[in-house]
């Protein structure tokens, strides 16, 4: 495991002889980033097609509490974070499946819910607001080789997942009903969508931050929105911005000497900027 | 009480008696009016013109006008009490009329018959009534000698109304030589003049105007086709390169032979408002694709549908109506399984169609797309049709399959298009597209034409000839235009929340039906907008 970590970061060495990727800690927010950036961009662009933005929000910050359940039972919040926000995912899925009310309206409920019962828990155990500080705000820098383990493997998985289900999940974005005549088991996919956003998010939150891991999502897929003809190439500039903006944030937070999460959030941002200027200026059709 | 003075009543009482006895003087000798009994709607109406307002006739009909040949008429004592009260009779004859005869012979022998075909140069040809073909009446050049025969008739047995009669009839026949002229200058321009009739009615009509019948559905009324004589008459469509096939609206419309695009525009059309939506031709009995029953649907305690049964038969059009939140939609995701709901609904598969679950089709109302979605047509059709993800590009098959069905609902050009930037009618045609590419057995289409401008409704038209071509799939639409309803769909299925009525489209569709689903004041009326839609209106007003 850990000759694959040192492979990587040899090969970074080769690829970036430069002064910002000489220290191991910025090798590492490096990788960190290539490796969950990419993911949460290309589940970004159905999410946005779902209308899910809020939903990824929520499961953000159900991160809040299961950061502060781990330290209230002792455990590594890493791992109660990840159990917490795959929980949270599954009961909001299975809850708008069953009543009439809008997802968006029980997202809101279990949202303010979870993060009442975070704050709930850190009042209680003073000590705790320290801890919780790198996950507010994402500490690429202090990433560890687990955590990097963890995320490749989650690249993996991400890959397999749309490369099997992903026209089903464009589907569905389209129209539910008309999803279900083409043979689109919707509870399944739905599910199975929301168990991997959350696992994403969770991951992704290592390097912006619970406030910021939205932005991972979202921005690269609206600046794909502004640019892309088709479906194909919505995803691959999706994730082209997404490693761009890893890439610009890490480095131009090195120079800048700012935090490096909002840094990479920041360039994802200009990104959109700039395609939103090159869809303006494109004659409509 | 007012006072009346005595002689002013005595004299309006002596004006009246004196009104009546001139009244009836004409008839001096014969007080009797004359009694003139017709045979059937076409006889009672050259009759009623000739006669006019002729005094001292009265004309009486034995067949209700709603019949319509009286074929196999059956006297009933009423009429044999009109035919022993009657002078004269007015029958088309040729053997139209199988009733007359002995009965009548015997009921009244003094009748005086008049059958007013006797100077039509006849056609032949078998026919249940026999050899002749008997629809004389059917060409305005028959009816003219027809008409003169009645006059004929009239005079004999009342010279004094002669000169009435001449008047009456003149003008009646200048009338029938202008509709002749009509239908002459209307049959010119047509290029191909091979047609097919439900049975011979049309073969006098066919004669004047240069038209040749070289085939009937049913050569006996009533008496249904069988697979081998349909199959015989789809072939000589075929070959007899057949524009049209004439219906008649009060025969069941379900089982012409449709495999020649029978819409063509070069077709006989100001003859006969029926161009007809046609069914399949797979044999001589239909099947069900689909038997609903006592299907209910509740939603939060409140029954939404309650103890539905209907039947979708194979290959026909059914049409869905009712007013605003009567459940069609959900009847429709009852269907498709996307909600819940007790009692029944079977599929039914034709052999030719292969085992395994049927495939439906389904284009909803409404797709409520953003029009920034990064979603090709190309990609909508990959979507549903390729097991490779969407972001490696679509395969080569799925590429041609859209491209080819695309061409086939005509908007070919839209195949690079985002799908969110489609008008309301190219996003019908595209759903049409990828509903064809897929061969469904049963095609489901909530309201396909609202909110799509003509040319959508002409698509909705090619659309239902492309049916009659393949009439591989049973079609189910949901619509608010009675007039698309009644132009294409052979069944009716009026839903209310619970089934109102059900049936052949022209026998549902009666006011009676139309009150019941939509309340007392629905009435059908057409608007004055460019395509003329007759539309329902319930008093919500949509």
């Amino acid at each position: 495991m850990e000759s694959i970590l040192s492979g990587a970061f040899a090969l970074m060495d080769r690829l970036l002889p430069f002064a910002f990727a000489e220290p191991a800690f910025m090798k590492r927010a490096l990788l960190a980033l290539l490796l969950t950036a990419p993911a949460a961009a290309a589940l970004g662009v159905p999410l946005v097609q779902h209308r899910m933005a809020f939903f990824s929000d929520a499961i953000g910050h159900s991160a809040f509490t299961g950061v502060a359940l781990g330290i209230l039972l002792g455990v590594s919040p890493s791992w109660t974070m990840v159990a917490f926000g795959v929980l949270v995912a599954v009961a909001i899925t299975l809850v708008k499946g069953r009543t009439e009310l809008s997802s968006d309206t029980v997202i809101g409920v279990f949202f303010s819910t979870v993060v009442a019962l975070g704050i709930a828990i850190i009042s209680r155990e003073k000590g705790l607001t320290r801890n919780l500080q790198a996950f507010l705000y994402g500490d690429p820098l202090a990433v560890t080789d687990a955590e990097l383990l963890w995320m490749a493997a989650l690249l993996l998985l991400v890959s397999a997942y749309l490369a099997f289900l992903y026209n089903r999940i464009l589907l569905l974005g389209i129209h539910e009903g008309f999803a279900r005549t083409k043979g689109v088991r919707v509870p399944a996919v739905e599910i199975s969508f929301a168990l991997v956003v959350a696992l994403v998010v969770t991951a992704a939150i290592h390097t912006v931050g619970i406030l910021l891991v939205t932005a991972l999502l979202v921005i690269p897929a609206a600046a794909a929105r502004n640019v892309a003809r088709g479906a194909a190439s919505a995803l691959w500039i999706s994730v082209g911005v997404a490693a761009l903006s890893g890439i610009a944030g890490i480095v131009a937070s090195w120079y800048l000497d700012t935090a490096t999460g909002a840094t990479v959030v920041l360039a994802a941002a200009a990104c959109f900027a700039v395609t939103a200027l090159f869809r303006a200026s494109r004659p409509r059709e | 009480m007012p006072v009346v003075p005595r002689e002013g009543a005595v004299v309006t009482a002596s004006v009246f008696f004196i009104a009546i006895m001139l009244a009836c003087a004409p008839s001096a000798g014969a007080a009797e009016p004359l009694r003139v009994l017709t045979s059937f709607l076409p006889m009672e109406i050259f009759t009623r013109n000739v006669v006019g307002d002729t005094p001292g006739v009265v004309v009486v009909s034995m067949l209700p006008a709603s019949m319509g040949c009286p074929h196999d008429y059956a006297l009933t004592p009423g009429d044999m009490r009109k035919i022993a009260s009657a002078d004269l009779f007015v029958a088309n004859g040729f053997g139209m009329e199988d009733f007359l005869g002995e009965p009548v012979r015997r009921a009244n022998p003094k009748i005086r018959i008049v059958e007013t075909a006797r100077t039509v140069l006849p056609i032949h040809g078998g026919h249940v009534h026999g050899d002749v073909n008997p629809h004389t009446w059917v060409s305005p050049r028959n009816a003219i000698l027809q008409v003169r025969e009645i006059e004929k008739a009239l005079s004999a047995a009342k010279p004094l109304g002669a000169a009435s009669f001449r008047r009456n009839a003149d003008a009646y026949v200048s009338r029938l030589s202008a509709l002749a002229a009509e239908f002459d200058a209307a049959a010119k321009v047509f290029r191909r003049r091979n047609i097919v009739t439900f049975h011979n009615v049309f073969a006098y009509l066919a004669r004047d105007i240069g038209v040749t019948v070289v085939g009937e559905i049913e050569t006996a009324p009533g008496q249904e086709p069988s697979a081998g004589e349909i199959r015989k008459l789809s072939r000589t469509i075929r070959e007899r390169k057949v524009p049209a096939v004439f219906t008649e609206p009060q025969y069941s419309r379900h089982r012409f032979p449709g495999p020649h695009g029978l819409r063509g525009r070069d077709a006989t059309k100001p003859l006969h408002a029926k161009g007809g939506a046609v069914g399949p031709m797979t044999g001589s009995e239909r099947l069900h694709t689909l038997e609903i029953r006592n299907l209910t649907v509740r939603k939060g305690g409140v029954e939404i549908l309650s103890g539905i049964d209907a039947d979708l038969r194979c290959g026909e059009v059914t049409a869905l109506v009712g007013p605003n939140g009567a459940g069609k939609t959900t009847l429709l995701l009852a269907i498709l399984g996307q909600v819940p709901y007790t009692g029944e609904i079977r599929f039914c598969r034709a052999a030719e169609h292969g085992q395994g679950a049927p495939r439906i089709g389904y284009v909803p109302q409404r797709l409520p797309l953003d029009p920034d979605a990064p979603i090709t047509v190309l990609d909508f059709f990959a979507l549903s049709a390729q097991r490779r993800p969407v972001f490696l590009g679509a395969s080569r098959r799925t590429r041609e399959a859209a491209r080819e069905s695309l061409e086939r609902a005509g908007v070919a050009h839209l195949l690079q298009s985002p799908l969110g930037r489609l008008s309301g009618g190219e996003l019908q045609r595209v759903l049409f597209a990828l509903a064809l590419r897929d061969a469904p057995d049963i095609l489901l289409l909530d309201e396909p034409v609202s909110g799509v401008d003509v040319a959508g409704e002409e698509l909705f038209c090619d659309f239902l000839s492309k049916i009659q071509r393949d009439s591989r799939f049973s079609l189910l639409l949901v619509s608010h235009d009675l007039s698309v309803v009644t132009r294409h769909a052979d069944q009716v299925i009026c839903l209310n929340r619970r089934l109102v009525c059900s049936g052949a489209t022209t026998e549902v569709l009666t006011p009676e039906n139309l009150a019941a689903m939509y309340g007392t004041d629905a009435h059908l009326f057409r608007h004055t907008h460019a395509n003329g839609h007759g539309h329902l209106h319930d008093d919500g007003g949509r």
